[in-house]
């Protein structure tokens, strides 16, 4: 079943085919899903990792320092120290800002009564996109809770993405026997085997007016639909995009999922919501992200190449002009409960971080005249950030360990007072009050077990600069490969009792 | 590539939250007391000639810090807590230009002053005070003579007010919404405060009691945790630099414990230190600072207000007298009447606290309330003056260069470090070359606030001062001593250096009441007599 035709205020625009079922113009929709972006905007997409300048740029930045080392060791040292030193406060600096900044009540929120009060006619038609790749286990669930979600039936279309190569999961949702809104899409095994390489190919046969991402273990609020279209419709036509908040089900599953669910609450609780209040680029989470389809298919859809495709479309939605709205409204996942499995997905997050960095660099002018000096500052520090951040940590801890342990002299000769000061101020303040700030998220878990895993938080640091360094690697040798995360790891039942997340404040 | 760009509409303001603005007239008072507090400042330096060493010693090291030969952090020494030199040090570089530094300290304190003033406007609005009664007790404060003299003479009272006005704010916005924003508020206070001054140590301890009464126990240890790692952490560091730079983490200790009170040479106290006399004698002093106590304490039994959140006012508002006695007791304080001057800023607090709490009552019954409590601030201001006036007190620290004219008295003898000793340094400065130095035998000697040529000092304070006097022969010109008659370790290296020099000798050239100046002669024969060599 399709969605019918909005006589809202809503435009649907259409991409090619109009077909209403599982069976796009096939020839059409892999060209998109592959190349859509490539081509018709090619300086927009991951598939190349490096532009002419950048290699131009890497290059004689090598070569000049390279020569620099050489010839004048020290004066080089000294300068290799001060842009890392830079870097490193600026990175600091700015989380310490988005955190203080940053408050839940900055995200929109709405009381039942007004969403009760919304005209169903003029509600937008939905199309819900929900990939699954090796995970038949998972979806009798997330069916289950999918149905919860309160929308109009004729406005709702759920689309299942499943692989033409995995035969396990798409005899589960066959086993289903799902009905509308409940379409199964069959991706063939073509090109970057990437989950935006999917999205794209099922988009070409969607018809909602806005477009939403889930993963296949994904909760969402069941009211969640119903505020997402009273966000648009109250703030109007400069939002591109809502995010809503991610959470985890199984949070207190062991000492990773704790402080996981301690950085999500950060990242979704202060960090966006500050992002967005002083209007910079908004990396967007993965899911439970609901954008225009008009906007996603002018701007090229997503990127195939770009193994963190919706922080790049975040950034491209914000250079287009358009703002994301964060929404007070909860959509639970699950946490890797799993180490190795943990770093396979912190890694390609990194790499798809420093992918949509390299992407939106190209020509740094260009950005800054897009979305503003400040918003560009707020991209670098925070986009570039992440993965620099966690990889420089390691470093200043062992040059610190060093200089206590040794004290060779050669750090005392690369750091000059102004760099020397620098560096242990973010030592020293920046690093206890980054672990000071997730502290007081841990608080608001009200939970004994997420407060003192917190409070172990810097090996989770640790973890993260491991990832951080495999990322990197992995963006020389296999840029565009997506490490997939194996979800339903965790013994904990789906619908098990969450940790509270919703409460700010105790009464 | 810009293809891409769509035409959308460019304003991205996504939240419609109407921001409630704040009043303005808090900043305009604060503005206006630190006019005041600058006026009063250069009164008492260029009228009085008054310069408190105290509080000039945490300048001089704020310009060591960034002004000196050799400008680094280890320069402080961490024997105190570190926050009113480093608010200074932009004020020092503000100033060097036009050569005022010595202006920086007490610059930076009557800023520091200022800003209480926002501050306890914030805690009247917390606590639904109205503009009236906020005002008046704000002017109270502003007015108050102690809190304008300790704004205006450099020493750290002022952070500390600031400190305790802001965790005092915390505490009461967490005592109505048990929010981690108001936990944070809470925790920088303390934090802040653990660097101004070592009082923040119980008063920490007396905070986490005070909220340990407002949360149930399963969440009690988790904010203890939250609420004390900062200021906990300040406190390691800061050990830990001290312990680095002196060998000692807990020297402020160690300090109080050799400086201990004694009655003869500290005539203030009581005759006899027994912990009765003790209590006793901060109690009344505790009464002529902030007489408002008294009435904090009876509103507990008489009014009948809410009694948890009272006994955490109580904790916090007693707890500094409180460690003073202590202290005193376990002769690890001279018990200075400063001590006592930061109560003016929880007097002020408790009477705002005394009067919202108050305000069901009706009639003439709160009309006698709001005498009582606007009547003690009052008296609290008046009763500082004498107090400060006194000759005892004056004595030692110059306080009755400011409280004595109030009185329509002349102030008391107090020492004077400026006059001989910048006229002194200014005939250095100008007999000084380019290639030469001077070498100084005082840590955070006054002449450095004085000089045009910061940079030509060598200092104790400098890495290369021990390898200097080891070797002194060309290495400096000219030796300062500041505080003759002083012993000291890095007076008697310099004394060492100057008889070592083989080419040359040392002469006095010129002799204040409490300063040498030396010059390095080097056609005179080593050992001559003809002058008198260094002691």
């Amino acid at each position: 079943m399709t969605p019918r035709q909005s006589s809202s205020p809503w435009g649907s625009p259409q991409l090619g085919t109009r077909a209403a079922d599982s069976k796009p113009d096939h020839a059409r929709a892999i060209e998109f899903s592959v190349h859509g972006l490539s081509k018709r905007l090619p300086a927009y997409s991951a598939h190349k990792r490096f532009s002419l300048g950048q290699r131009i740029a890497i290059v004689v930045i090598v070569a000049g320092f390279g020569t620099a080392f050489a010839m004048r060791p020290i004066e080089a040292g000294i300068t290799v120290m001060s842009l890392l030193m830079i870097m490193y406060v600026g990175m600091v600096g700015l989380r310490i800002d988005l955190a203080v900044r940053g408050r839940g009540e900055q995200r929109i929120r709405f009381t039942d009564e007004e969403l009760a009060a919304l005209d169903p006619d003029l509600l937008p038609t939905l199309t819900i996109l929900v990939p699954a790749y090796k995970e038949p286990h998972v979806l009798p669930s997330l069916v289950r809770h999918l149905a919860a979600l309160e929308y109009p039936r004729d406005r709702l279309e759920i689309k299942l993405l499943l692989e033409e190569d995995d035969p396990d999961t798409v005899a589960a949702a066959a086993a289903l026997d799902l009905t509308a809104p409940f379409q199964v899409v069959i991706v063939p095994p073509i090109g970057p085997r990437t989950k935006p390489k999917a999205l794209n190919f099922a988009l070409v046969g969607s018809t909602g007016d806005v477009v939403c991402i889930f993963d296949a273990e994904d909760r969402p609020d069941p009211k969640q639909l119903l505020k997402v279209a009273a966000t648009f419709a109250k703030l109007g036509e400069t939002v591109g995009c809502v995010q809503a908040e991610l959470a985890y089900y199984n949070a207190n599953e062991n000492l990773i999922t704790r402080w996981f669910a301690v950085e999500y609450r950060m990242w979704f609780t202060q960090f966006l919501p500050a992002l967005s209040r002083t209007n910079a680029a908004i990396p967007l989470g993965g899911t439970s992200n609901y954008i225009r389809r008009d906007l996603l298919i002018k701007m090229g859809a997503w990127d195939p190449y770009n193994v963190t495709e919706d922080a790049d479309l975040g950034i491209r939605l914000r250079r287009c002009g358009y703002s994301v709205a964060v929404l007070d409204s909860i959509t639970y996942e699950e946490a890797n409960t799993d180490f190795v499995n943990w770093v396979k997905q912190r890694s390609r997050w990194y790499k798809g971080y420093l992918q949509t960095w390299l992407v939106h660099m190209r020509h740094p002018r260009r950005l800054i005249k897009d979305i503003g000096f400040a918003a560009f500052v707020r991209f670098n520090l925070f986009v570039g950030g992440t993965p620099v951040l966690a990889m420089l940590n390691p470093i200043s801890w062992a040059l610190i360990i060093l200089w206590f342990v040794l004290q060779p002299h050669f750090i005392l000769e690369i750091m000059p007072a102004p760099v020397y000061y620098s560096g242990l101020f973010g030592w020293l303040f920046g690093n206890f009050i980054l672990y000071y700030l997730n502290l007081m998220v841990a608080y608001e878990f009200d939970d004994e077990k997420v407060f003192t895993a917190a409070l172990r938080l810097p090996l989770y640091w640790v973890m993260m600069a491991i990832a951080a360094v495999k990322a990197m690697l992995q963006l020389v040798f296999t840029p565009a490969y997506w490490e997939k995360t194996q979800h339903g790891l965790s013994s904990f039942a789906p619908d098990a009792k969450v940790v509270p997340t919703t409460e700010r404040e105790f009464a | 590539m810009t293809a891409v760009l769509l035409e959308a509409p460019r304003s991205v303001a996504v939240h419609d939250v109407a921001a409630v603005r704040a009043p303005r007239w808090p900043w305009w008072a604060a503005a206006a007391a630190y006019l005041q507090y600058v006026f009063v400042t250069v009164w008492l330096v260029n009228v009085q000639g008054y310069l408190l060493l105290d509080g000039a010693s945490r300048t001089i090291t704020a310009e060591i810090l960034v002004r000196s030969r050799d400008p680094h952090l280890g320069a402080m020494g961490f024997y105190w807590p570190p926050l009113p030199m480093l608010v200074r040090v932009p004020f020092v570089l503000l100033l060097a230009p036009i050569h005022q530094t010595l202006f920086a300290g007490a610059i930076s304190t009557c800023l520091l002053s200022a800003l209480v003033i926002p501050v306890l406007a914030a805690i009247a609005k917390e606590l639904q005070l109205s503009t009236a009664h906020s005002a008046l007790l704000i002017g109270l404060y502003a007015l108050n003579p102690v809190v304008i003299f300790y704004a205006a003479n450099g020493m750290s009272e002022a952070a500390f007010s600031l400190c305790l006005a802001v965790t005092f704010l915390g505490y009461i916005r967490f005592s109505n919404s048990r929010s981690t924003k108001d936990m944070r508020l809470l925790s920088v206070g303390l934090a802040l405060g653990m660097m101004s001054r070592i009082e923040f140590i119980p008063i920490t301890f007396a905070v986490l009691l005070a909220c340990a009464l407002l949360l149930p126990r399963d969440r009690w240890k988790r904010a203890t945790v939250l609420i004390a790692l900062p200021p906990f952490y300040v406190f390691v560091l800061w050990s830990w630099a001290s312990s680095l730079l002196q060998g000692d983490a807990f020297y402020w200790y160690h300090f109080g414990k050799a400086s201990g009170a004694t009655p003869d040479v500290h005539p203030w106290l009581p005759d006899q230190l027994t912990p009765l006399n003790i209590l006793w004698w901060v109690l009344r002093m505790s009464l002529i600072y902030a007489p408002v106590l008294a009435i904090l304490f009876l509103s507990g039994a008489a009014i009948g207000v809410d009694g948890r959140r009272w006994l955490g006012m109580m904790l916090m508002s007693l707890v500094l007298p409180a460690f003073i006695a202590l202290q005193l007791v376990m002769h690890s304080s001279v018990g200075a009447q400063r001590y006592f001057s930061t109560l003016a800023v929880v007097g002020v607090v408790a009477a705002m606290w005394t009067l919202s709490s108050t305000t069901r009552l009706t009639g003439r019954a709160r009309l006698t309330v709001n005498v009582l409590v606007i009547g003690a601030v009052v008296s609290g201001a008046l009763a500082v003056v004498p107090v400060n006036a006194d000759r005892y007190q004056s004595s030692l620290q110059g306080d009755s260069a400011f409280f004595a004219p109030l009185l329509g008295r002349d102030p008391y003898p107090y020492p004077k470090y400026l006059g001989e000793m910048q006229s002194l340094v200014a005939e250095l400065d100008k007999s000084m070359t380019d290639k030469q130095f001077v070498a100084m035998d005082s840590r955070g000697g006054v002449p450095l606030l004085f000089s045009k040529h910061p940079e030509r000092f060598i200092l104790p304070e400098d890495r290369d001062f021990e390898q200097i006097m080891s070797d002194p022969e060309g290495r400096f010109t000219y030796v300062l001593k500041p505080e003759v008659g002083l012993d000291s370790p890095f007076g008697a290296a310099i004394n060492k250096a100057m008889n070592s020099m083989q080419k040359g000798k040392f002469v006095l050239i010129r002799k204040i009441a409490t300063a040498e100046l030396w010059k390095y002669e080097p056609n005179l024969e080593p050992g001559s007599k003809t002058m008198g060599g260094p002691r």
